[in-house]
């Protein structure tokens, strides 16, 4: 078989390896992931490309880090400013670029290499007649296709933006050659690391501790990765420009750490070579940047053990070689039945938790009304000490609160759907559910929305903000509460989702617009309402027409609650 | 009248369609104290339909159901509360582990502690669940699932056992002990509604059969009866012949056969 027939069967591998990348990092929400698949037969190629392109603009952003530093060096140089003080800010952010670039791809990487690794992907492979030649070849263009577009943006966004910015060819070629060495490190120790973590979330270890504990750092790596890159970096930009400027005293300090830290293959090596040839030759002896060749010449020689070892687990895993270590798994016997009853509600919250820490989904729902909180606080370090600052700041906060109420209840909502059948079968009192739903709630939604407030003790404008917070946190209840009734009233009681499907789930998506489009609409009438007063009045005004507001909501509510969920009644 | 009095289970005219299939046609039947009661049919034939029906997980177009006196569609907690049902399909929190479901269980069922974890397990040790007490439930075969759910329904000593399909997916052993779960329950005073599309099943477990087809009874009565109805029939009539041909089978089965002869032979 030639080479392009080989090529056209890699692609039906990679598709395999991407739905098992999936599946590995949905954890026991395995079915949904099958379900959007069912409805919607492009999923896989959309996500394949959303994934790849958001990689590339990622990248694409970050680029303005070194580039704006290439103007301030030209300006630096020209303003007298310490050519060790340059090059060693240089180097260093250099090389910071280098690293963000590196840890990008680990973070969009390992969503579609993972499968490469976990699901024997090359397994129906090996029934078919190949040679072993073939085969090793098919592996080899499967991972080339997981990477294409990132290995491609990895390797050229750099010195194209380079070539742009500086306009000289030895520079370009220069970074050229370093963005190669970078490529070829990120994408050998993204194999090993996938091959790592793939043994780690394997699904019959779903369950334990360490396999939770990888999912939900990945998360908030990932989280903060993509907060990173859309906020972080407009900020780091005016921060770190101006350091050029700003000379410090103790220059002896910084010439020595340029030849030490140069050292360093990955990332600085080439981050100081780089900022060397940026600031020229007239300005720094060859003989400076000596350490700096030495470091790269180290890294090719890492770069090319790594190749190898990669190469080989590619190999070990094409050819089914994997070490299938036997698992460790914990052997009960009888005397670890200890059956602990507690009262009906606690039962669902108990279940909820150990739910919710081995599903990515569920896990999701519940960080994001911690992290978007967070989020006015980060925009605004520093909102003024006014009143009138703190105006946009609940406006924001608000509408955040809101959100991950929403998305919270959405998440519990969705929980239970594996385990229908044993619902239907039990004597739930629907009641109890619900409470159960509204306590999480009650937990979550004011600790993720006042936990930032700590960000701002001492100041003078601590308490308003407090009070406003303690407020919006009141909202973000009432909201919860009223998407989970509303919810409830459109699909039915949680307890028959399954069973009751075609009785209830007619008009599903029409139901699911509604729901939408009456939340949006009260969360405007409730944005624009809370703002207006709170423009227009102090704060002790403001509170005193809000929470009773709040009230009345809060008792209108808990009366529909207890019409739809009556408490039930005694028989006897 | 004399059927009120001793039913724990009755079905009367019972009705359902689903938008073009009329899964359950005025279905009547009933059960017994201490009977095991077999709804035999093949594929599509409507007994998981009708076992939804009962438990009031689906709303019937028409026709009566009584459970232990009462109805399903207001009744329900407390039906549930004295019944036990074991689902076709174990949806049965494949994120959970058994220790953790059974825990749930037994809370929501708000069960006494002690006795229950006594009781569970003897029945994991009887089914030789008990190594994967602590193991995700998504991680378990097929047979030690439906082993978890059948255990979960028994847990609370219910007087009805409904079960649809619940030997599906069991080794020879704990087809074994299930079978004498059932019979203990029975003696014990409980009734069983059995649901299977294999006749041998039917013939072994059941006190009475009643086979279903598109939704209607088409034959019901002991083994025995049914067995002289065969033989009615014909003298090398057996009762998967009239299981066939009850259930509009006996003909298509041939010409399929005949098909695969030529395509195979
Ligand atoms: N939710 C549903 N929507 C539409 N049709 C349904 C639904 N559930 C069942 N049916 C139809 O009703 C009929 C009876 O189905 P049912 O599941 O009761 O059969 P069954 O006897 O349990 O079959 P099996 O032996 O395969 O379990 C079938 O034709 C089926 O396609
Ligand atoms: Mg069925």
């Amino acid at each position: 078989m030639n080479n392009k027939e080989l090529f056209k069967i890699s692609k039906y591998v990679y598709a395999e390896s991407f739905l098992q990348s999936q599946l590995d990092m949905s954890g026991t929400s395995v079915s949904s992931v099958m379900e959007k698949m069912e409805k919607n037969k492009r999923y896989i190629k959309n996500q394949v490309i959303f994934t790849k392109i958001i990689m590339v603009l990622y990248v694409s952003f970050l680029i303005l880090l070194p580039i704006t530093g290439y103007m301030q060096i030209e300006k630096a140089i020209n303003e007298g400013i310490s050519i060790t003080w340059i090059l060693f800010l240089g180097g260093v952010i250099n090389g910071g670029y280098f690293l963000f670039q590196f840890a990008y791809l680990l973070m969009f990487g390992m969503f579609s290499s993972t499968g490469l690794f976990t699901g024997n992907i090359f397994d129906w492979l090996s029934t078919l007649p190949f040679k072993k030649k073939e085969m090793n070849k098919i592996g080899i263009m499967t991972l080339f296709r997981v990477i294409d577009a990132q290995f491609i943006a990895l390797m050229l966004i750099f010195p194209l933006a380079t070539a742009i910015f500086t306009k000289s060819i030895i520079i370009t070629l220069i970074s050229l050659g370093i963005s190669t060495l970078n490529t070829i490190f990120s994408f050998n120790v993204l194999i090993i690391l996938s091959k790592k973590f793939a043994s780690v979330i394997k699904g019959a270890e779903a369950n334990a501790k360490g396999s939770n504990l990888t999912r939900i750092l990945f998360l908030v790596g990932y989280l903060a990765t993509t907060m990173f890159a859309v906020l972080g970096i407009q900020f780091l930009i005016p921060i770190i420009n101006p350091l050029y400027f700003q000379e410090p005293t103790n220059l002896a300090l910084f010439e020595s750490l340029n030849k030490w830290i140069g050292l360093v293959p990955f990332p600085l090596s080439g981050g100081y070579l780089l900022t060397s040839f940026l600031v020229g030759f007239d300005n720094i002896s060859f003989l400076q940047i000596l350490p700096y060749l030495a470091g790269l010449a180290i890294f090719a020689l890492i770069d090319y053990l790594l190749l190898k070892k990669s190469l080989k687990i590619m190999n070990d895993v094409i050819i089914s070689r994997i070490d299938s270590k036997t698992q460790k798994f914990k052997v009960s016997t009888v005397s670890d039945v200890s059956i602990t009853v507690v009262s009906p509600i606690k039962a669902f919250i108990k279940r909820d938790k150990s739910m919710i820490l081995r599903d990515i989904q569920s896990i999701i729902f519940i960080l994001f009304p911690f992290i978007l909180p967070w989020v006015p606080f980060f925009l605004a370090l520093e909102p003024g000490t006014g009143f009138d600052e703190i105006d946009g700041f609940g406006i924001i906060g608000l509408i955040y609160c809101i959100m991950g109420s929403i998305m919270i209840i959405m998440g519990l909502s969705s929980i239970e759907k594996t385990g229908t059948t044993i619902n239907a079968s039990l004597p739930i009192i629907v009641r109890d559910q619900v409470k159960a739903r509204i306590k999480w709630a009650f937990v979550i939604i004011p600790l993720g929305t006042l936990l930032p407030v700590i960000m701002h003790i001492g100041k003078p404008f601590f308490w308003d903000i407090l009070v406003i917070q303690v407020l919006i946190a009141i909202v973000g209840l009432l909201f919860g509460t009223f998407t989970l009734l509303l919810r409830i009233r459109l699909f039915g009681k949680m307890k028959n989702k399954y069973t009751l499907a075609n009785v209830k789930f007619r008009y599903k998506i029409a139901k699911n617009v509604l729901l939408f489009a009456l939340d949006l609409i009260l969360m405007i009438v409730i944005v624009v309402g809370f703002v207006s007063q709170l423009t227009s009045r102090d704060i002790v005004e403001f509170t005193l027409i809000i929470f009773p507001i709040e009230l009345v909501l809060a008792f209108s509510l808990y009366f529909v609650y207890n019409k739809m969920f009556p408490r039930p009644r005694k028989l006897d | 009248m004399e059927n009120i009095e001793h039913a724990l289970l009755d079905v009367k005219s019972l009705s359902k369609s689903f938008e073009n299939v009329q899964a359950v046609d005025n279905l009547s039947f009933h059960i017994r104290k201490g009977e095991i009661y077999g709804l035999l049919g093949p594929n599509g034939a409507g007994k998981t339909t009708t076992i939804k029906l009962i438990l009031g997980l689906l709303e019937a177009d028409a026709g009566d159901i009584s459970v232990l006196g009462l109805n399903p569609e207001t009744d329900e907690v407390e039906i549930k509360n004295r019944i036990g049902y074991v689902s076709e399909e174990p949806l049965i929190y494949k994120s959970l582990t058994p220790k953790e479901l059974f825990n749930f269980i037994a809370s929501i069922r708000k069960l006494d502690g002690e006795k229950v974890s006594k009781k569970l397990a003897e029945y994991l040790e009887g089914l030789s669940a008990i190594e994967y007490y602590e193991r995700l439930i998504s991680t378990l075969s097929r047979g030690n699932k439906q082993k978890v759910q059948i255990i979960a329904a028994i847990l609370h000593d219910p007087e009805i056992l409904i079960m649809d399909e619940p030997l599906a997916g069991l080794d020879a052993k704990s087809v074994r002990v299930v079978k004498e779960i059932i019979e203990l329950h029975t003696k014990r005073g409980g009734s069983v509604l059995f649901s299977t599309h294999i006749m041998e099943i039917a013939e072994d477990i059941c006190d009475r059969i009643g086979i279903i087809n598109n939704g209607k009874l088409v034959a019901e009565g002991d083994f025995e009866e049914l067995r002289q109805r065969a033989n009615a029939i014909g003298d090398d009539v057996d009762l998967e012949d009239i299981f066939l041909k009850l259930t509009d089978q006996d003909e298509s089965i041939n010409g399929i056969i005949e098909k695969l002869r030529t395509t195979m032979l």
